[in-house]
């Protein structure tokens, strides 16, 4: 990429990373007593969820940050984040899918997080579906901008709701959480896996940035070319 | 086992799908910002 | 006080316009109703199926017809340039949103009660509860419903493909009022004592208060060009 110095090191940084957490994640980090080698997924899994909701927060705050400011920078953070939190929340569900199949012998449950998950995915794609739609570059800014908020409000809302909903009914075949208990070098891999995939997203939301403002540069002199 | 291997083979398809499209597109961009330049430069000059 | 005129005065023009028309009730009203005779050949219903799965299709078909209200809710002032006309006027931004959220529930909560009984009549539902109690539940959903459908219509019209655009934001954000809403409704109607349809109500409740805040906050920069 004819990029900047530092983009060029963030990127072999985060590979590195990359490399180290997929060792510590199938080398290091023992076998787990009860669910075998399966248990593995989590150590990609959770980042993943984990940064699709930074992602989405990420998105949040830039969109107030940008009705508040009016100034496009925002938006291009907004929209770049949104984007990558929703590709690693499409990375969570798949994985948290296949998870679900070995362990609980089904593909999906209708239980709270997967719940909550799933309409994440759906409302951020509504989001990125909606800027598609919308050629002026300032309106499309404020629309999104509107949805970014709500949407991001609403997901605690409907964690909420759900979760309730499904405590008041009968539990359907679920293992549940395994976070109790989680040997120390599970741990220690599971952090720094959570640490390499905040690497990824900042670093992938930088190089999206930069993306999104060569494409605006290319649109001016297109314009610069029209005038003449 | 294999559901394992399935799981990372989707993570790893997917991320670097994702930083492949991102990297062709910002070569196409920068491809055309540099015709474009020199075809205002070329105009002007 | 003249704020409350300026609310009053949207809701007087949108009611004089329906009078007139009669465009946002018949068609939520008559979509409803075909969404409920295709219930009765999607689902071959027994009576004793029918109570457990009742109020979820009542709320389905409440759903589907608001989409309808909810999209005539701007999209007729977009035609007819009135948005614009409105704007231009000094009236603050937030008026008009509160004056198309109450005209938007007011429709759709009228086509409901419609709905309910033509539901009662042709599924032989046995409505035991109180109605008070039913009536409270579809108030409360219907303005949750609309609280972000208004803003939704609203940011939909800005766009090139309004009309599928709505449900398409809409639906994942009101899935807490749906819940809420149709479980309120499944404690009244089966005949125990209505346990946990308060809780049910509070969380309407709390997300209409939320979102009815952050939706006057936001509807300001929806307008703005």
């Amino acid at each position: 990429m004819p990029d900047s110095k530092a983009s060029k090191i963030l990127f072999v940084l985060t590979f590195v990373c990359m490399i180290v957490a997929l060792y510590l994640a199938f080398l290091y980090a023992p076998v787990e007593a009860t669910q075998g080698e399966v248990y593995r997924i989590l150590f990609f899994h959770v980042p993943s969820a984990w940064v699709a909701f930074l992602a989405f927060g990420v998105t949040c705050f830039c969109s107030v940050a940008f009705l508040m400011k009016k100034d496009l920078k925002w938006d291009r953070i907004a929209s770049s984040s949104a984007e990558i939190g929703l590709l690693l929340c499409t990375i969570t569900l798949i994985t948290g899918s296949i998870w679900a199949k070995s362990e609980w012998g089904i593909w999906w449950a209708w239980d709270a997080r997967l719940t909550t998950t799933l309409i994440l995915w759906l409302i951020y794609l509504s989001y990125a579906m909606l800027r598609g739609y919308i050629d002026v570059e300032t309106k499309r800014a404020y629309l999104s901008s509107v949805v970014g908020i709500i949407g991001f409000i609403d997901v605690l809302i409907v964690y909420g709701s759900i979760r309730w909903w499904r405590t008041q009914h009968p539990q359907p075949v679920i293992g549940g959480g395994d976070e109790s208990g989680l040997a120390p070098a599970m741990l220690f891999t599971l952090l720094f896996c959570v640490g390499t995939f905040t690497l990824l997203f900042f670093t992938l939301l930088r190089s999206k940035i930069e993306l999104q403002k060569a494409s605006e540069e290319v649109d001016y002199f297109h314009k610069v070319l029209a005038q003449k | 086992m294999g559901y394992l291997f399935a799981a990372y083979t989707v993570i790893w398809v997917l991320l670097s799908g994702y930083i492949y499209s991102l990297h062709s597109k910002q070569k196409q961009l920068f491809k055309e910002i540099e015709q474009l330049k020199s075809r205002i430069e070329s105009d002007t000059g | 006080m003249t704020y409350l005129n300026q609310i009053f005065g949207i809701i007087k023009k949108d009611i004089t316009t329906e009078l007139r028309a009669k465009e946002a009730v018949t068609a939520m009203l008559v979509f409803g109703l075909m969404v409920i005779v295709i219930f009765n050949f999607a689902f071959n219903l027994s009576s004793q199926e029918q109570i457990t799965i009742t109020p979820g299709l009542l709320w389905v078909a409440f759903i589907f017809a608001g989409i309808l209200g909810l999209n005539h809710s701007f999209s007729a002032e977009h035609e007819n340039n009135c948005l614009q006309g409105m704007m231009l006027t000094p009236m603050p931004r937030s008026a008009i949103y509160i004056g198309k959220l109450a005209t938007s529930s007011i429709f759709m909560f009228i086509s409901e009660i419609f709905m309910l009984f033509f539901f009662i009549w042709l599924f032989d539902v046995r409505f035991t509860g109180k109605w008070p109690h039913l009536f409270l539940v579809m108030f409360l959903g219907t303005i949750g419903y609309c609280i972000v459908g208004t803003l939704f219509s609203a940011i939909a019209v800005g766009t090139r493909v309004r009309v599928f655009l709505l449900p398409i934001l809409q639906f994942p954000i009101v899935i807490p009022v749906i819940i809420a809403s149709v479980e309120a409704t499944a404690v009244l109607l089966e005949e125990d004592a209505a346990i946990g349809y308060f809780d049910w109500l509070k969380i309407l409740l709390s997300f209409n208060i939320i979102f009815f805040t952050v939706c006057v906050l936001l509807f300001d920069y929806i307008l703005e060009e």
